[in-house]
């Protein structure tokens, strides 16, 4: 039925969407930017893509920096001209799209400040997609107080209630009587990495019940496959990376920590949570999601994170795993069709894009050897719908 | 004939040494005859060799538009170029008379437009701080008079409280003698903030005070602040003022304050503590206002403008101002070398691919000799002629003058007709206005039209001249003519004038009465006299009798079958005639014939009845008429039997002549369907035997043979057979036959339902007439017996604007739409193969053309 009166409303945007598909690059163009010898050679290149417009008035030796900003200016702009054409129900899921990047900035602010960064560089440094007016303001900020962060800035901003939450959670978690001190130190010993993860968390469950309690039938089918999928990643990561983590000495501080970060959704939760929880080795994290769908065979190759000091550039990372088997997904889901799951395909495969992009640049800016493995490192979107 | 069919079309191969690259290309460029082969379509831009040229020129092009952006800004006057051409030869004599090769010009010009760009950029900094500084101050101002206004005036009086920090606030009760007290203590922050943040700027000052704060704003009204930065946009900027308690010096909330200003990025200024020093603040402001405005304009007199004035012509007769003569010599530059990245390079040569018009080779000769003579010890390019590479038939190209061009477009946008194909433009040019006329056939309207034609032709280059919005009307002003004029002829015929018929001849009825006691009282019309006809057109008196509409129809309804059936065989008969050109047999003998004879078994012999039944006089004997319908459908439903009542004789001849016409008919049917694809796969076959090399030897043998013999458009065209059939040479016996069932199914069914399509000549014709009718009806009727009157007067201005924006407007837009149909589909699908591609010359005019036009903002 939703089918029928899909178009009425979202029609236009999603045929906005689909239009823009024809703006991916292909395996073709990767091949040719592979072959750049230098950055503006392949800013040259870039200008021949969709890309030209954004490109256009900077310099040839453009830094990998402001090539991410722009790419991602023209993410955004695209985006916002979406967002502009739709309505209802569909502002609403695009606004919700947005509010992991507001994190992702709000966070990036946080820890920049603290790191004494001037605040005109951080702000340079946002990212476009995930701009809001109060984000200047973070800059209010004193030392570690969070508490008084949010109640002067962020109580305002669609992340305020993920960010309350976060510090009540917080605070729940201190023993019985707490004093301000505690408090205090807590918000220090606190990394921006910690607060991003549960805020995504958060963010992830929270938009996890807008899909199910307002989307329509098909847009829910695709999009609760992809955010259970995506909640999984989640876990998986959090358990993978809190192995051997020196910070998180003692196990029951890992398991509390892991418990606090790992969303209460997806495929994983709740029937193989106690097993991830405890799991202490790689090898028993493969263990307890072997029940799931092909996640053992992408933990196969992991790399062991107790050996993380060897990783160097080429080795194939468990975010690059993931990301590839993401890709896929995006893929299939952007085919779909009459569902909201195309827009957030596309903004996942389009953030791919410019990671590969970024990756090439680095690449070609450390003028590494051209059979060096780091340039197998790109994951193209659509690449898997041929085979 | 080079309407007829495209032009005949040769392969040459272009060699050209690099280092004289750029005036042949120059040279051959201004010949607008050359079509350049890509040799590689795949190969990105970026990797080509001339592709550093064409970036510079992009990249002097953005700054020109960014010098033309400032010339717009201070309002200096641009004129735009009028005639490329003229500018061409300009630019030739001009390069001719320097003496380094020629195209280090553009070196030149870089460095030219370079100065430029970057003096432009350093003034417009310069005068960018003057506004900024200016903006300053007139904020500084506002912040003075508006925080007094906000203040009250007895922030000044009691000076000893000022001197200690304290204010009195109007509007808030505070206790006063709490103030004199001194147990309140109140700081203050003035300052000017961006009103779109003021919202939340306000309540972020709420927030971080607890509420203890007091705040109000008020907006600057003075739009002399502008953004520099983005084109001189107003900014809404407003002064506000926040008065919160707390002692001097820094504590907390000022901190905390100060940030969170810091964050909006607001201009904080002190507020004087006494009149005195407040009064003097603002003289002292004003001075300095005065004083900017004066090096604002000092600058802009000195630097700026002469700057922006480009005095030094480019050449010598100016007619087009000098940023636009350097913006269309780098659109050249870059045309120039875009075409240059089709060649390939090898060493020090290039070579590339061409297609020539028939008779060009000559042209391009004399160019390239010529390139030796003007510029003395540079090598000349070579043209050789070569067997074409590759399948890509040649390109298409038809010469169109001002007439046709319309026509070829409207062919054009339904597909480019294959190579040496029969251009359906050609038709098309007579039918489709005619077609046009049938549907929108009326006297009044159609003269309208035509009259339009007449001026725009007529008038044709004062228009042009002007700034009239009749110039975009230009194009189509051939069109429109005939148009027009067909519209007028066929309102003739029908003899309708906006509904109302004309009796230019005096009708051949007259009023009169019948004996027949019954019928007396009603008026009947009699003939005068029993050979008088109508010399023209419809006799007006149908006009008078009830049964108008169900005559008009029928007559219209079996004009428009009778067209349409004569422009449908007309269609078959051009694909006979392809068939033949192309040396197509097997389309000639198993397509064209069974197609032309079915159809004109069918519709054919139905044409033929109803102008038969025409000739007939029925008189005295009209219920012995047959219907041409009946008489159509029982042909089908029951063949045999005598026909009743008969069109002519006792009803057997007729019988047996329409048995005879549906067994041939049918007998067409599987001679289309069959033969055709059985042939063409034992052909197949036999290819296959022959194995592919034969073939592509064929190929090349054929070619070679036509550039040999310029002149051989036969072999020419056999090859292009060869080409199109050898795209199929893969293809399995199945999707042939399938391809021929649809073939013939779409022409059998065709058949009928396009013949029932034409009858929207009719129907338009009919939508047009009561139209025009109901306004005339509505509007006029009911003044027209008195003198003058009011409600004359009220419907004339109705029926004038009926007619203008319905008829005029929306009806010819109906029946150009319904003209276009009937040629896209009902006869182009007849023959047309649609599937060539255009013959792109490479041509500095047009490019040029493109860009002279100053680009709507």
């Amino acid at each position: 039925m939703d089918l029928c009166v899909f178009g009425v409303d979202d029609g236009y945007a999603e045929a906005i969407i689909r239009g823009l598909r024809a703006s991916f690059l292909t395996e073709a163009q990767y091949q040719q930017m592979k072959n750049c010898a230098s950055i503006p050679e392949l800013k040259s290149f870039l200008e021949e893509t969709d890309y030209q417009n954004c490109l256009q008035a900077d310099n040839p030796q453009i830094p990998t920096s402001i090539l991410r900003q722009r790419l991602k200016k023209k993410l955004a702009d695209e985006f916002e001209y979406i967002e502009a054409q739709s309505t209802g129900t569909l502002t609403k899921y695009l606004f919700h799209l947005r509010c992991r990047f507001m994190i992702d900035n709000v966070v990036n602010m946080i820890e920049g400040l603290k790191n004494k960064i001037d605040i005109e560089i951080l702000l340079s440094n946002i990212d476009p997609l995930g701009w809001f007016p109060e984000i200047k303001n973070i800059k209010v900020l004193e030392g570690d107080d969070y508490s008084s962060l949010y109640r002067d800035v962020l109580i305002d901003t669609p992340i305020g209630v993920y960010f309350m939450k976060f510090l009540e959670e917080s605070i729940e978690n201190l023993h019985e009587n707490r004093t301000l001190n505690d408090i205090q130190n807590l918000f220090r010993e606190m990394k921006p990495e910690y607060i991003r993860t549960s805020l995504k968390k958060m963010w992830l469950e929270d938009f996890y019940l807008f899909c199910e309690q307002e989307l329509m039938p098909t847009s829910q089918e695709a999009l609760l496959e992809l955010l259970k999928f995506e909640a999984d990643f989640k876990t998986v990561q959090v358990i993978y990376n809190s192995i051997g983590n020196r910070d998180l000495n003692t196990a029951a501080k890992i398991i509390t920590t892991r418990k606090q970060l790992c969303p209460t959704i997806g495929n994983l939760y709740p029937d193989c949570e106690k097993l991830y929880l405890q799991a202490m080795t790689l090898d028993a994290l493969r263990e307890a999601v072997k029940g799931c769908d092909n996640y053992r065979d992408l933990l196969k190759d992991a790399p062991d994170p107790l050996k993380r000091e060897e990783f160097n550039v080429q080795t194939k990372t468990l975010d690059d795993i993931m990301y590839d088997d993401e890709c896929r997904r995006y893929a299939l889901a952007f085919d779909g069709q009459g569902s909201y799951g195309v827009f957030y395909s596309y903004l996942k495969l389009k953030e791919q894009e410019i990671r590969n992009i970024i990756w090439l640049a680095e690449m070609i800016s450390r003028k590494l050897a051209k059979n060096h493995p780091g340039w197998k490192k790109i994951i193209i979107p659509f690449s898997h719908l041929g085979k | 004939m080079n309407f007829f069919r495209s032009q005949t079309m040769g392969y040459y191969k272009l060699i050209i040494p690099r280092e004289s690259a750029w005036n042949v290309m120059n040279e051959l460029a201004e010949l607008d005859c050359i079509h350049f082969v890509d040799y590689d379509p795949t190969l990105p831009m970026i990797n080509r060799p001339f592709a550093n040229y064409i970036k510079r020129c992009d990249d002097l092009l953005v700054k020109l538009s960014l010098i033309e952006h400032e010339m717009k800004k201070y309002q200096k006057k641009i004129t735009y170029c009028k005639d490329v051409n003229f500018l061409i030869k300009n630019f030739k004599q001009l390069i001719k008379e320097r003496s380094k090769a020629s195209h280090t010009y553009l070196d030149e010009i870089e460095n030219d437009i370079d100065k430029k760009h970057q003096q432009l950029i350093e003034q417009s900094t310069n005068m960018e701080n003057l506004h900024e500084r200016r903006n300053k101050l007139i904020e500084h101002k506002s912040v003075l008079l508006k925080g007094e206004a906000l203040l009250g005036q007895s922030f000044f009086q009691p000076a000893n409280y000022v001197a200690e920090g304290y204010v009195n606030l109007q509007g808030k009760e505070l206790d006063d003698i709490k103030i004199l007290q001194g147990s309140v203590k109140f700081n203050y922050l003035v300052g000017v903030i961006n009103k779109e943040d003021q919202i939340r700027f306000k309540r972020i000052i709420f927030r971080i005070t607890k509420g203890n704060a007091w705040m109000n704003t008020m907006d600057i009204e003075s739009d002399q602040i502008v953004d520099t930065k983005n084109d001189d946009a107003k900014i809404i900027k407003s002064v506000f003022v926040v008065v919160y308690p707390g002692g001097g010096g820094s504590n907390v909330i000022t901190n905390k304050l100060n940030k969170i200003c810091e964050s909006f990025q607001v201009a904080k200024y002190t507020f004087p503590e006494n009149n005195m020093v407040f009064q003097e603040k603002l003289r002292q402001i004003e001075t300095e206002l005065v004083e900017t405005r004066n090096v604002h304009i000092l600058i802009y007199i000195l630097q700026l403008k002469p700057t922006l004035m480009i005095s030094k012509e480019f050449i010598k007769t100016p007619i087009v101002h000098k940023l636009e003569e350097l913006k269309l010599f780098l659109v050249k530059e870059k045309y120039l070398y875009t075409q240059l990245n089709y060649l390939r390079v090898q060493g020090s040569v290039l070579y590339g691919s061409i297609w020539l018009p028939q008779g060009a080779d000559i042209k391009v000769d004399q160019a390239l000799r010529e390139v030796q003579t003007n510029y003395e010890g540079l090598p000349t390019g070579q043209l050789q002629i070569s067997p074409p590479e590759g399948t890509r038939p040649p390109p298409t190209y038809f010469e169109t003058n001002e007439i046709t061009w319309g026509f070829q477009e409207i062919v054009n946008t339904y597909g480019m007709p294959r190579y040496k194909e029969i251009n359906p433009g050609l038709f098309t040019v007579m039918t489709f206005p005619f077609l046009f006329g049938v549907m929108f056939a009326d006297i009044g309207h159609g003269f309208c039209l035509l009259l339009l034609g007449i001026y725009l032709c007529v008038y044709n280059k004062e228009i042009k001249e002007s700034d009239s919005l009749m110039k975009h009307a230009l194009i189509v002003r051939h069109m429109v003519l005939m148009m027009g004029f067909w519209a007028f002829y066929n309102g003739w015929i029908y003899n309708d004038f906006m509904s109302v018929p004309i009796n230019l001849f005096g009708s051949c009825y007259e009023p009169g009465t019948v004996d027949d006691p019954i019928h007396k009282d009603e008026q009947v019309w009699v003939q005068k006299d029993e050979s008088c006809v109508y010399p023209f057109g419809i006799d007006p008196v149908w006009m008078c009798v009830p049964n108008e509409l169900t005559f008009m129809n029928s007559y219209k309804m079996k004009l428009a079958v009778i067209i349409g059936v004569i422009h449908m065989t007309f269609g078959i008969i051009l694909k006979g005639i392809n068939a033949i050109y192309f040396k197509n047999w097997i389309d000639f003998i198993f397509e064209f014939i069974p197609q032309i004879i079915f159809f004109t078994c069918t519709f054919g012999w139905m044409d033929f009845l109803i102008i038969y039944k025409w000739f007939v006089n029925w008189t005295g004997k009209t219920d012995q008429a047959p219907s041409v319908i009946t008489l159509m459908i029982n042909m089908i439903l029951a063949p045999a039997k005598t026909v009743d009542p008969p069109l002519w004789g006792d009803g057997q001849s007729e019988a047996s002549t329409q048995t005879a016409m549906l067994l041939i008919a049918l007998f067409c049917i599987p001679i289309i369907l069959l033969p055709k694809p059985l042939i063409l796969n034992s052909q197949n076959k036999k290819h296959q035997a022959q194995g592919p090399n034969g073939l592509a030897d064929e190929k090349k043998e054929l070619y070679q043979k036509i550039n040999e013999d310029s002149e051989g458009t036969q072999e020419n065209s056999e090859i292009h057979t060869e080409q199109s059939g050898g795209g199929g040479h893969h293809e399995e016996f199945g999707d042939i036959f399938v391809h021929q069932v649809i073939e013939t199914i779409e022409f059998v069914l065709g058949s009928i339902s396009n013949t029932a399509s034409y009858l929207r000549l009719w129907a338009l014709s009919l939508a047009h007439g009561q139209l025009a009718e109901v306004f005339f009806q509505m509007c006029l009727n009911g003044g027209y017996s008195y003198a003058i009157n009011f409600q004359l007067l009220i419907g004339y201005t109705i029926f004038s604007m009926a007619t203008f924006g319905v008829l005029m407007m929306m009806d010819v837009m109906e029946c150009f739409l319904h003209a276009l149909r009937l040629h896209w589909v009902e006869f182009q699908n007849k023959f047309f193969k649609a599937d060539g591609y255009a013959f792109e010359k490479c041509s500095y005019a047009k490019v040029m053309q493109d860009n002279a036009v100053p680009k709507e903002e």
